[in-house]
C-alpha cells in the first residue's frame, strides 16, 4: 500500500513546514505579552474564566464530586441489603436512592467526566491554545454543575425520582408516579443532556479544526480519535433521550398519550427511544476511556501502541455497531423473532472491536517494558475487569440466557464489570497519569497503589458474588429479601466489597487533598514519559509556539521539540493581533487555514447557564411564569454573548511565524462557526428522525384508529412557504453586497416559516385532532411543537440580524452571521417539509 | 469530505443495511402472510447489493493513490469488515423467515 504522499487539502504548501524550527532570537517582550493576554483570573474571574486550564479542572472536579456522592448512595443501598429484612432504608427511600445512584453515575459522572477530560486535555494534545469555543465549554460546565447539584438536592426533600434510571412508563406515568419526582428526572436530565451536546460540539470542531499543523489523521493522538467518535455518538444518540424525556413530560403535564395504551399509545416506544440512546451510552462512556488507555499503555510500557490503525478502526466500528444493539435490552418484551435474531447478532458483533482494542493493549504491554506504577496498575486492572464484563456481555447477548438473567443481579454484576473496568479504572489511570500535567505535584505512588488494590479487591468482592445471587434468582431493585434463599452470604460479601472499594476511593481523595496543586506557575511535568504534545512545557496560553507535528509520538521522535517550542521557534510564537488566538487548520491534513481570535472572559455564559437551569428547575416545580421569565433572560444572555462574535479585525492578514501569513477572518466550511452550526443541525435532524420513527411506530400499533389528515390546500400553502423561505435563506448570503436586501431576505424567510407553521397548525386544529385524545394527536402535535421551537428560534435570529444591521454589523466584510442564520433557516424549512410530508402523506396519501 | 466518505463509507453501508433490515422485519411483522415472501426477496436483493457496495468500496480504497496509507488502510479494512458484518447481520433474518 505504498504510493505518493496525499495531495494538499487546501492549497497550502506543506514545504513551508521546513522553515521550522526557526533560528535566531524572538523579539524582546513577546513572551511577556503572551502571558499578559492569557493571564490568570482574579476575584470574580475565577467564575467567569473560560480558559480550558481552569474550566477543564473544574469540570473533572465536579464529575468526581458526583462520583463520590453516587458512591455514598451505593453504600447506603449495600448496607440495606447486607442482611435479609433490614430496615436501614424505607422502601420509598430505597427506590429514590437506587434511581439516583444509577442516574447520577450515568448522567452526572460518567459522560461529564470523559467530556471534562477532553476539555482539559485536548487543547494541549492537539497543540491548540484552547478549544475553538471556550465560552461554550464554560457554559456547558456551569449548566451541568448548577443543574446537577439542584437535581441531586431533590433527594434531601424526598422529591428524587424513584422509577429506576431508565424510568419505564407506565410506572413513571402520572397514574403510578404522581408528584414531581419523575418530573425532576425528565426535566433535569433533558437539561443536562443539552450541556453534554454543547460539550460534544466543542470537541468535534476542536479535534477537526484546531490541530497543530502537520497533525494528519495518522498522527492524530489516539485519545483525540476516541473523543471525536465519542462526540459524534453523543450527537447521534442523545437527541433520542431528549425526545423521549420531552414526550414523557408532555404526557405527564398535558396528558398527551404517547405511552398510554388505553388511548392508542405504547410504552414500548419509550423503551425503543431510551435504549437507542442507552446502549450507545455505554460505548460513549467506554470509548474515551479506551482512548486514554491507548495513550497510557504505550507510555507505561515505553513502546508505541501495537496496531494503532486497527484501534482507530475499532473505535469507528464501535461507533457504528453500537447503534444496532439497542433492542438487546428488550429481548423479554415480546419483540418479533426476526428482530431478536438481528439484535442478538449485532450484540455479539460489537464485542469484536472491543476485543481488537484489548488485544492491542495486551500486545503493547507484552512488547514493551511495563512499569507497574499507579497508572500502570489501573490499566492492567481495567483490562482484567473489562474482559470479564465483556464475556458476561456476550452471555447476555444470547437470547435464551438473557431470558433467564434479565432483571436479576447477574445483569447488575455484568454492567458494573463493564462500566468499572471500561470506564472507572481507566479514568483513575488517567487521573494518576495526567495529574502532573496540571498540578505542581504528582499524586503519591504509594497511596496510588493502596487506592488501586483496595478498589480492585473491593470491586471483585462486591460484584463477583452478584453473578451468583442473580443466577439464584435475586431480582434487581428489591429493597430487601427474605432469609432462607441462600442469598445471605453473597449479599453480605457484596456489601463488604463495596466498603473496601469505598476505602480505596477515600484514600484517593486524601491523596488529592495532599498533593493536587493546580493553577500554579509550574507543573510536575512528564513523570511517566509520555510522547504526546500535552507534555510540552506550557503556560496558560498552552504551548509557547505551536509545533509542526511529524510523528504520532512527537516528543519521542522529534529531536529538541520541547526546547524549540518553548523558545518560540514554531507557529504563533506571539500574539500578532494582540488578543487570544489559535490556529485553525484543515480537518484531514491539518494545514493552516486562518487565525482564530478567541474570546476573553465575561459573565454572559455564566448567567446564561444560571437562567437556563432556572428555566428547567422552575418548570419542574410548576412555577410557569417564573420559568418563562428565566428562559427569556437566558436567551437574552446568549444573544449578548453572540453579539461579541463576527467582528473582523483591523489586521486582515498576519504573520504567524517564519513569514507565513494567514487571514484573521473566515466564513464557510473553513470556519469553526460553520462546523458548529452544521453539527447543531445534525442534532435537530436526529430529533426529527426519532420523531418520525415514533410517528410510524405509534401508527403501526393501532392503524385503524388513525384519522385522515386535513385538506390539501393548507399542505400546499405551507409547503410553498417553507420552500420559498429556503430559497431566500440561500440567496441572502449572495446578496451581502446590499446589506439591507440581505437582511430583508432573512426576515422574509423567517416570516414565511412562521406562516408555514401557522397554516399547518391551524389546519390540524380545524380538523378536530386533539393532542390529548389519541396517540396520533399527541405525536402530530409533538412534531408540530418541535417545528414551532425551531420557528421561534428562526424568528429570534431574524430580529437579531435586523439589530446587527441597524448597528452596521451586516455587510460583505463579515458574512459569517448571515451565512449561519441562513443555514439554520434552510434547515428549518427542510424540517417543515419533512414534517408536512410525514404527517400529511403517511398513512393514506392525500385522500 | 471525500476522505471522510471514504473512511466511513463501508460502515455507513452496514448501518444503512441494518436500518433497512429492521424496517423490513418490522413491516413483515404486521404485513399479510402472503406479502412476507416478496419482502424476503427484497431483503435478499438488498443484502447482495450492500455486500457488493461494501466490497467495491474496499477494493477502491485499497487501490487509490490519492490518499495516505493510513486512510487507505482504514477505508479498505473498514469496508471489508462491513461486508462481512452485513452477511453476519442478515443470517438471523434469513433463518427466521
Amino acid at each position: 500500500m505504498n504510493g505518493p504522499p496525499p495531495a494538499s487539502e487546501t492549497g497550502f504548501d506543506t514545504a513551508l513546514y521546513e522553515r521550522f524550527p526557526t533560528r535566531g532570537r524572538r523579539p524582546k517582550g513577546e513572551l511577556e505579552r503572551l502571558e499578559a493576554i492569557w493571564c490568570a483570573p482574579k476575584g470574580w474571574q475565577w467564575i467567569t474564566v473560560i480558559n480550558n486550564n481552569y474550566v477543564g479542572v473544574y469540570y473533572v472536579g465536579a464529575a468526581m464530586l458526583f462520583f463520590v456522592l453516587a458512591g455514598v448512595l451505593a453504600l447506603l443501598m449495600r448496607t440495606q441489603l447486607a442482611l435479609p429484612m433490614q430496615g436501614v432504608l424505607a422502601q420509598e427511600t430505597y427506590n429514590q436512592i437506587f434511581t439516583m445512584h444509577g442516574t447520577v453515575m450515568m448522567f452526572l459522572f460518567a459522560v461529564p467526566a470523559v467530556e471534562a477530560l477532553g476539555v482539559l486535555l485536548l487543547p494541549q494534545m492537539l497543540g491548540a491554545r484552547d478549544l475553538p469555543f471556550p465560552r461554550l465549554s464554560a457554559y456547558a460546565f456551569w449548566a451541568y454543575l448548577i443543574g446537577g447539584l439542584a437535581f441531586f438536592c431533590s433527594l434531601f426533600f424526598g422529591l428524587a425520582p424513584n422509577g429506576g434510571w431508565f424510568m419505564y412508563p407506565p410506572l413513571t406515568s402520572m397514574t403510578y408516579s404522581p408528584g414531581i419526582n419523575a418530573d425532576f428526572w425528565l426535566l433535569g436530565i433533558g437539561f443536562i443532556e443539552i450541556s453534554a451536546i454543547a460539550g460534544a460540539i466543542e470537541i468535534i470542531v476542536g479535534v477537526l479544526k484546531t490541530r497543530a499543523p502537520g497533525m494528519t489523521l495518522d498522527k492524530l493522538p489516539v485519545f483525540a480519535w476516541a473523543m471525536l467518535v465519542f462526540a459524534g455518538m453523543i450527537i447521534i444518540a442523545f437527541p433520542s433521550v431528549i425526545l423521549a424525556t420531552t414526550l414523557l413530560e408532555l404526557e405527564r403535564a398535558l396528558g398527551w398519550p404517547f405511552f398510554d395504551a388505553a388511548r392508542g399509545g405504547d410504552p414500548m416506544l419509550w423503551q425503543h427511544l431510551f435504549w437507542f440512546f442507552g446502549h450507545p451510552e455505554v460505548y460513549i462512556i467506554f470509548l474515551p476511556a479506551a482512548g486514554a488507555m491507548s495513550t497510557i499503555v504505550p507510555a507505561v510500557a515505553r513502546t508505541p501502541l501495537v496496531g494503532h490503525w486497527m484501534v482507530v478502526l475499532a473505535f469507528l466500528a464501535t461507533g457504528f455497531i453500537s447503534f444496532g444493539v439497542w433492542a438487546h435490552h428488550m429481548f423479554t418484551t415480546g419483540l418479533p423473532g426476526v428482530s431478536i435474531g438481528m439484535f442478538s447478532a449485532a450484540s455479539m458483533a460489537v464485542s469484536l472491536p472491543a476485543g481488537v482494542q484489548v488485544f492491542s493493549w495486551i500486545a503493547t504491554v507484552a512488547s514493551g517494558r511495563m512499569k507497574f506504577n499507579a497508572p500502570g496498575l489501573f490499566v492492567l486492572g481495567s483490562l482484567l475487569i473489562f474482559v470479564m464484563g465483556g464475556l458476561t456481555g456476550v452471555m447476555a447477548a444470547m437470547v435464551p440466557f438473557d431470558w433467564q438473567a434479565h432483571d436479576t443481579y447477574f445483569i447488575v454484576a455484568h454492567l458494573h464489570y463493564v462500566l468499572i473496568g471500561g470506564m472507572v479504572f481507566p479514568l483513575f489511570a488517567a487521573i494518576y497519569y495526567w495529574t502532573p500535567m496540571v498540578s505542581a505535584r504528582p499524586l503519591s505512588e504509594r497511596l496510588g497503589r493502596w487506592t488501586f488494590w483496595l478498589m480492585f479487591a473491593g470491586m471483585h468482592l462486591a460484584f463477583l458474588p452478584m453473578h451468583l445471587t442473580g443466577l439464584m434468582g435475586m431480582p434487581r431493585r428489591v429493597y430487601t429479601y427474605a432469609a432462607g434463599r441462600d442469598w445471605e452470604w453473597p449479599n453480605l460479601i457484596s456489601t463488604l466489597g463495596a466498603f473496601v472499594f469505598a476505602a480505596g476511593v477515600l484514600i484517593w481523595v486524601i491523596d488529592m487533598i495532599r498533593n493536587f496543586r493546580p493553577f500554579g506557575t509550574s507543573e510536575a511535568g512528564n513523570v511517566y514519559g509520555g510522547g504526546g504534545l500535552e507534555w510540552l512545557p506550557a503556560g496558560l496560553y498552552s504551548t509557547r509556539s505551536i509545533p509542526v507535528v511529524r510523528s504520532l509520538y512527537p516528543l519521542w521522535d522529534q529531536k529538541n521539540l520541547a526546547r524549540d517550542v518553548a523558545a518560540g521557534r514554531y507557529f504563533l510564537p506571539g500574539a500578532p493581533t494582540g488578543g487570544r488566538e489559535t490556529l485553525v487548520t484543515s480537518p484531514v491534513n491539518a494545514e493552516p487555514q486562518h487565525l482564530l481570535r478567541m474570546p476573553v472572559p465575561s459573565g454572559w455564559h455564566v448567567w446564561a447557564a444560571v437562567f437556563t437551569a432556572g428555566f428547567f428547575l422552575l418548570l419542574t416545580v410548576q412555577a410557569y411564569a417564573a420559568s418563562v421569565l428565566s428562559g427569556v433572560l437566558g436567551i437574552a444572555c446568549v444573544l449578548r454573548w453572540c453579539w461579541f462574535l463576527d467582528h473582523p479585525l483591523p489586521q486582515k492578514q498576519v504573520d504567524v511565524g517564519a513569514g507565513i501569513e494567514l487571514k484573521t477572518y473566515a466564513s464557510g466550511p473553513s470556519s469553526t462557526g460553520w462546523w458548529a452550526m452544521v453539527v447543531t443541525l445534525v442534532v435537530g435532524g436526529m430529533v426529527l428522525a426519532m420523531s418520525v420513527f415514533s410517528y410510524v411506530f405509534l401508527w403501526s400499533r393501532n392503524p385503524e384508529a388513525w384519522r385522515p389528515p386535513p385538506e390539501v390546500s393548507s399542505l400546499v400553502i405551507a409547503a410553498v412557504s417553507a420552500s420559498v423561505a429556503a430559497v431566500l435563506a440561500w440567496l441572502a448570503r449572495r446578496a451581502l453586497n446590499r446589506p439591507w436586501l440581505a437582511t430583508a431576505m432573512v426576515l422574509a424567510a423567517a416570516g414565511l416559516l412562521v406562516l408555514a407553521f401557522g397554516v399547518d397548525l391551524s389546519a390540524w386544529r380545524g380538523g378536530g385532532l386533539e393532542p390529548h385524545a389519541s396517540a396520533q394527536g399527541a405525536i402530530v402535535y409533538a412534531i408540530l411543537s418541535w417545528q414551532g421551537f425551531f420557528v421561534a428560534v428562526a424568528a429570534i435570529m431574524g430580529l437579531y440580524v435586523l439589530l446587527r444591521r441597524l448597528y452596521g454589523y451586516v455587510g460583505p466584510d463579515r458574512p459569517a452571521t448571515i451565512e449561519l442564520v441562513g443555514l439554520f433557516l434552510g434547515y428549518t424549512a427542510a424540517q417543515a417539509l419533512v414534517g408536512l410530508c410525514v404527517t400529511r402523506l403517511f398513512p393514506g396519501g392525500l385522500s | 469530505m471525500k476522505t471522510w466518505l471514504s473512511l466511513l463509507g463501508g460502515l455507513a453501508v452496514w448501518a444503512g443495511h441494518f436500518l433497512a433490515a429492521y424496517v423490513i422485519a418490522s413491516i413483515a411483522e404486521i404485513a399479510d402472510p402472503q406479502h412476507r415472501q416478496p419482502l424476503m426477496m427484497v431483503f435478499v436483493a438488498l443484502t447482495i447489493a450492500c455486500v457488493l457496495a461494501a466490497s467495491a468500496l474496499a477494493l477502491r480504497s485499497w487501490r487509490t493513490t490519492r490518499q495516505g496509507v493510513f486512510v487507505r488502510r482504514l477505508s479498505a479494512f473498514g469496508s471489508a469488515v462491513a461486508a462481512v458484518a452485513i452477511v453476519w447481520q442478515s443470517l438471523p433474518v434469513y433463518w427466521a423467515r
